[in-house]
């Protein structure tokens, strides 16, 4: 697995070694730059676009951020801790923020595939949990653009079904969609919490089992 | 006897994590309000004889119904996906009766929660 310390610029295609050069909030001053060419790295939606998708948590803690969410995300993301959660029944993200209450982490909801991707190019999640049919692009889709993306590999797509179920299907989705994960709807509150910091935990053990190098230094705002 | 409108073990499930007596209260509002629009879509479906929406917004419904315990509900929803999948056609126009009238069991149901 890629250590998520490695992103690309999309203006000039450079990697950058820190995550703080690759998150952007882009509001025509208060951007992040690329250590290469200087410039916002994805150009990304307007920042109240942004808090749009935040979780009620997050959201109460907006006031606290002064270089807003850009240090929280590094901080979270080096952590391992961005949760992206992507379904369009309101009734699952209500479930998820409620059973995910004290979550020590970031969690963001997106309620349609197109959404999910261009916030995954933003914060690089940690986890992503879709629901596998979504209007437009749908879970499975979003689950190979993000795996075959490399500033996204290190991120895990658990696909959440209650329509591909069967033997088949799971084979499909571990084969064509990349997906790392497959669980079958309806999923309990102690399932869900379970297969969230399950994932969480395994992929912060991965990235520690394959650290090798010092850390990268944080690019200075 | 009928099966019961909302599956007992889902619905506790939530009910555990209803900390303040308010959260199960408002999946049930915002499940009617999602069913509602998922009837619409269904009517406007059938009338268009359009059977990719019928199965859109019967999957939608599946999901929601799951959610929130109203396996009858699903089950319907279920059937009309599969039916509309294999026969590439559209059931009786009673299913969506039964499905409307399945929902209002659930209300009454959700009704005598707590």
């Amino acid at each position: 697995m890629k250590s998520p310390d490695l992103y690309r610029c999309h203006h000039c295609s450079s990697l950058n070694e820190s995550l703080a050069a690759s998150w952007c909030l882009c509001t025509g001053g208060r951007s992040l730059i690329c250590s290469h060419c200087g410039q916002c790295v994805c150009g990304g939606p307007a920042e109240e676009e942004f808090w749009s998708h935040a979780s009620p948590a997050l959201l109460a803690r907006r006031e606290t951020y002064a270089s807003p969410v850009v240090r929280e995300f590094t901080d979270q993301a080096l952590a391992g801790r961005v949760v992206l959660v992507v379904d369009d029944d309101r009734l699952v993200h209500a479930i998820v923020d409620r059973v995910m209450t004290g979550f020590d982490g970031i969690l963001l909801h997106a309620y349609t595939g197109t959404d999910a991707l261009r916030i995954a190019w933003q914060v690089r999640p940690n986890l992503i949990l879709t629901d596998a049919l979504l209007p437009g692009v749908d879970g499975r889709e979003l689950s190979k653009a993000v795996k075959s993306e490399p500033a996204l590999s290190h991120t895990t797509v658990i696909v959440m079904t209650a329509l591909y179920k069967g033997a088949r299907y799971r084979q499909e989705a571990f084969t064509e969609y990349l997906v790392d994960g497959y669980v079958e709807k309806p999923l309990s509150a102690m399932k869900l919490r379970s297969t969230i910091e399950g994932s969480l935990e395994h992929d912060a053990a991965v990235q520690e089992s394959i650290e090798t190098k010092p850390q990268a230094q944080e690019i200075a705002n | 006897m009928s099966d019961p409108a909302l599956d007992p073990e889902i619905l506790g499930s939530l009910l555990d994590l209803d900390e303040d007596g308010q959260f199960v209260t408002g999946l049930f509002v915002t499940y009617f309000e999602e069913a509602g629009e998922a009837l619409r879509d269904l009517r406007i479906a059938f009338d268009d004889v359009d059977v990719a929406k019928a199965r859109r917004a019967a999957h939608y419904l599946l999901g929601a119904s799951m959610n929130i315990g109203a396996t009858s509900v699903a089950d319907l929803c279920r059937n009309l996906e599969q039916i509309s999948e294999t026969a590439n056609a559209l059931p009786d126009r009673g299913f969506l009766q039964a499905i409307a009238d399945e929902i209002s069991r659930v209300q009454a149901a959700s009704r005598e929660i707590r």
